[in-house]
């Protein structure tokens, strides 16, 4: 068990900055995800805490111990790989075995933490088996004993999941912390993907370009974006940005017909904001359609250009002049293509970004690119 | 690994003192066998140019370039210089561009027991070129030879000669016999070549009415850059090599008109005990071996080695 | 996809779908036999000919075959003592050639080295160098060393020489093998010595196979490096020992050569069946292009 702390870790490659300065905390036993779109840096972040690539400068503690410089032996660390990188000449109990002979452990103590540990996986029935001889999810299963089986303090995992089919992915999330419940190992997880970053982690890093952009837990990050990057990354289907002149207590396009009230918390921000336009984000769920007969005035109205049918709800893309948005409304609605709907808002959950930075004016956060 | 490329303090020292086992065992030990039996033989060879020496006494004398001065003089070195160049030719017209061809032959099923061929043309690859050339003096003799009485049986009897003796054939002989040796070299190469160039292209081509002709020169062959270029310097090193076959064959007869630089530097070193001009006839060798190179990857195959 | 379908996977080649017309591919198909397979076969044939089925001709069948040429170039040239040092030859000098190239072509697949293109240099050097060129400093080296004439002297020479395509050959190789297995193996723990050892070396049998044949073929069709720097009779090769069969003593019916030249083939046969599929499919080209 331990901690991990990134002070001022920066990368180069040559004259190329990967990663101009990044500070993280990562507390003892907690599930930290590291996420962003690829060549934002996270992967590089991960194998730099690894000890498989050089840290150019700043300084890299794990349990309170400086291991900038150390080889990944010294590290105290397990990894798993996206490929799973099981030893392919080797069966099941070798490849997790692997380590401990390398460091020389008694034979019997192998014996016996090999077999606790496949049989806490399910795959105890295969460890004389060779790695291509079992199905995707038990050689994700066998990379997860070889990590396990070491009690390091820290594991490493680089998108674990992404080579198992959509089904077999859902199951291997719920397990993979289920697990983390059970053994509490301090792990720094990297994926691309949103989803599996809100499900799993205690705090999720979002990453961009080398910099986080918002480093929170899942909820916080969901509900209080510290950007538009941020808030058009998480959350599926992504965040409806408009692009409105602030008009007195209210956000207007006045050339297309669009009117936008605002909740008293977000008027207070307005008034201290001096720009005169403002970056509307509205999720998808904060709209749904007025009952035909019942249609408030002055509410706003867009034509439905594409209904996408899920069954037990639809998406409805809309738009009108150059504003286009998605909602998420009930599996009921019956929209036609082509009619203009009025929309109801809830006005608890809609953001306002500058439009320049791109910052969240409510929670005084920096834009993306800041530094 | 732990390489730190992005550092500037990054030297093959620090490379060293991180990765000992690798610089000891994959670095330096074979640099140093090479300095030994690659690196100084050639350096003494060009050292030994500059010398009159006849392999046994323990002086030798030093004659600056007067063996550089014999060689333009020598009309030897002129023969042989002409039957290398010859022989790659050959080399590059018969095997390289029949290799292609059977290789091609082969992929679109214009050939029946394709399998069976592919061992047969390869199977001489693998054999020595004494046995090849043991094998061809029996065919190709003037009297009891099989090569005429096939001739002979076709109609062609006109074309039966000297093959050996007559010596404005002779090298063309030897290096046709290289070449039936060799084609099988270029056939894999061209074979395994086409077997990764995309099918969808070839079914494009087809669809769009192009015929056999077409697609080799204009779908297969632009596609086969590197294969070619693999090809070609083996064919051109192949020639510059060639020595096996005119040892067995003719040594060098008749008069010498099938002498070869490789065999040149043997008989005038091993045979006149002329070390320092066979040292002379080398260093000429292998400048023309690194210049022909050079100048090949320089242009034709600019780019097709990189990885 | 798991490395181990990568690794393992027979590569399959994909035959394009047009055929020639019939006529075209049979009339083909017989020539390009008669020029490779007829020489071969006529070989085989003559070798079983007794001396007086000499005069009937190259094409005449035998009506009485017989296996006393081969038992005379046999004994006259002693082919027992030439196979066994042939043999001897390309077992030990391919063994050192791969030996000494394992680890370089670790090196240079796995490494981001300073300097690494000079070596790559250096490498082709050693590989398009004319054996011719370096014969009389060679011969001068051995010579010092107390090695002219002698088994060992050869067998280091061929082991040196035959070092830089294995490396050329290992390493295409060992770049296939994935990087993240490596890695995995580094965060277990293992030096580069272990990784060596415990993970690229045997999942590098496949290309030290490949390579091993070829350099053996190789070295058991050598002729200048064993004619000059051999001289004694009983440490002869095939190659050079089968000189003698180009002498009026042999040569007069035509069935002893050829009796002798089957019997050099033999052992290469052999092999050939044994790895056929490996080298003439050309599976090799990819690890020696890589």
């Amino acid at each position: 068990m331990a901690s991990v702390s990134l002070i001022n870790i920066e990368k180069r490659y040559g004259a190329q900055v990967v990663i101009p300065k990044l500070n993280v905390e990562i507390a003892d036993g907690s599930f930290v995800v590291l996420v962003g779109p690829s060549g934002c840096g996270k992967t590089t972040t991960l194998n730099m805490i690894a000890g498989l690539e050089p840290i150019t400068a700043g300084q890299l503690l794990i349990g309170a111990r400086d291991v900038t410089d150390l080889p990944p032996k010294n590290r105290d660390i397990a990894m798993v790989f996206q490929s799973y990188a099981l030893f392919p000449h080797m069966n099941v109990f070798d490849n997790i075995a692997f380590g401990m002979k390398i460091r020389r452990l008694s034979r019997s103590e192998i014996d016996t933490r090999v077999r606790n540990v496949a049989s806490r996986l399910r795959i105890d029935a295969f460890l004389d088996r060779r790695p291509k001889a079992l199905s995707g999810g038990q050689r994700q299963r066998v990379a997860l004993a070889r990590a396990m089986v070491r009690r390091p303090g820290v594991f490493l995992m680089d998108e674990p999941l992404s080579n198992l089919d959509a089904k077999l992915r859902i199951e291997a999330r719920s397990f993979l912390t289920k697990m983390h419940h059970e053994v509490r190992t301090t792990t720094v997880y990297v994926t691309h993907d949103q989803s599996e970053a809100m499900t799993m982690g205690d705090t999720i890093v979002v990453m961009k370009d080398g910099l986080i952009q918002q480093a929170a837990a899942p909820l916080e990050v969901y509900n209080e974006p510290a950007n538009m990057f941020v808030a058009g990354f998480i959350g599926s289907p992504a965040m409806n940005f408009l692009e409105l002149s602030k008009a007195d207590t209210k956000l207007v396009d006045r050339e297309h017909e669009l009117e936008f009230p605002v909740s008293d918390r977000l008027r207070a921000v307005l008034d201290k904001y001096r720009k005169a336009k403002v970056v509307l984000g509205l999720r998808p769920d904060a709209l749904r359609p007025a009952p035909r007969n019942a249609e408030p005035a002055g509410a706003p109205r867009f034509s439905v250009d594409v209904a996408q049918h899920l069954g037990h709800e639809t998406l409805l893309d809309a738009s009108r002049g150059p504003h286009r948005l998605v909602a998420r409304v009930s599996g009921t609605d019956d929209s036609k293509i082509g009619e203009t709907r009025a929309f109801l808002l809830d006005l608890d959950n809609m953001h306002l970004f500058d439009p320049d930075s791109g910052a969240n004016l409510a929670s005084g956060g920096t834009g993306p690119n800041a530094r | 690994m732990m390489s730190r490329i992005d550092d500037e303090r990054y030297s093959f020292l620090a490379f060293a003192r991180n990765h000992v086992f690798v610089t000891l065992f994959g670095i330096v030990a074979p640099v140093l066998l090479f300095a030994c039996f690659i690196g100084y033989p050639i350096v003494y060879t060009i050292y030994l140019s500059f010398f009159e020496w006849n392999g046994m006494a323990p002086t030798k004398t030093f004659v600056g370039l007067a063996n550089y001065s014999y060689m333009f003089g020598d009309k030897y070195f002129y023969i042989s210089l002409e039957n290398n160049l010859k022989w790659l030719v050959v080399s590059l017209a018969f095997p390289v561009v029949l290799g292609f061809l059977i290789a091609y032959a082969m992929r679109v099923r214009a050939v029946y027991f394709p399998t069976l061929l592919r061992t047969a043309i390869f199977f001489p690859v693998t054999m020595s070129l004494v046995a090849v050339g043991l094998m061809f003096l029996l065919i190709l003799n003037p009297i009891f030879g099989a090569f005429d009485t096939v001739l002979r049986a076709l109609g062609l009897g006109f074309l039966v000669s000297e093959w050996f003796g007559d010596y404005r054939i002779a090298i063309y002989t030897l290096a046709f016999v290289g070449g039936w040796a060799f084609t099988g070299l270029p056939m894999i190469f061209y074979f395994a070549g086409i077997g990764d160039v995309p099918k969808e292209t070839f079914d494009a081509a087809r669809i769009e009415g192009a015929g056999h002709l077409r697609m080799m020169l204009r779908v297969a062959l632009p596609q086969l850059r590197s294969v070619t270029a693999v090809v070609v310097m083996l064919t051109l090193f192949e020639s510059l090599k060639a020595f096996d076959l005119i040892a067995v064959m003719t040594k060098g007869a008749p008069f010498g008109r099938t002498n070869v630089l490789g065999y040149l530097v043997y008989l005038e070193s091993f045979w006149n005990s002329r070390f320092g001009y066979g040292a002379t006839v080398s260093v000429a060798i292998l400048v023309l071996s690194i210049a022909i190179a050079t100048l090949m990857l320089g242009t034709v195959f600019r780019g097709a080695f990189d990885v | 996809m798991s490395s181990v379908a990568l690794l393992t996977e027979r590569r399959t080649f994909k035959r394009l779908r047009f055929a020639a017309p019939r006529l075209f591919a049979t009339l083909l198909a017989f020539i390009l036999a008669a020029i490779w397979l007829g020489p071969l076969a006529l070989m085989v044939m003559t070798s079983i000919k007794p001396n007086k089925e000499f005069l009937n001709g190259p094409f005449a069948l035998p009506i009485a075959p017989t296996f006393e040429p081969y038992q005379k170039v046999w004994e006259g040239l002693n082919f027992g003592v030439l196979m066994q040092n042939s043999v001897l030859y390309a077992t030990t000098g391919s063994a050192l050639a791969v030996l000494l190239a394992l680890v370089p072509a670790f090196a240079l697949s796995r490494f981001e080295i300073p300097g690494k293109k000079y070596v790559f240099a250096l490498l082709l050097t050693g590989l398009i160098l004319p054996q011719q060129t370096v014969l009389i400093p060679l011969y001068a080296v051995l010579r010092s060393l107390h090695l002219l004439d002698t088994r060992i002297g050869l067998i280091i020479v061929h082991g040196v020489y035959g070092m830089p395509a294995q490396i050329l050959i290992l390493r295409g190789f060992m770049t296939t093998i994935p990087r993240e297995i490596e890695k995995a193996a580094q965060i277990e723990g293992a030096t580069d010595f272990q990784i060596f050892t415990k993970i690229i070396l045997p999942l590098s049998v496949p290309g030290i196979v490949v390579g091993y044949t070829l350099n053996f073929i190789a070295i058991w069709k050598e002729f200048v490096f064993a004619l000059v720097f051999l001289n004694s009779e009983n440490i002869l090769p095939v190659t050079v020992g089968m000189l003698k069969l180009n002498s009026d003593r042999y040569i007069t019916a035509f069935n002893l050569p050829a009796a002798g030249l089957v019997i050099s083939q033999i052992p290469i046969v052999i092999l050939f069946i044994l790895t056929y599929r490996g080298i003439s499919s050309g599976n090799f080209v990819g690890s020696v292009k890589g």
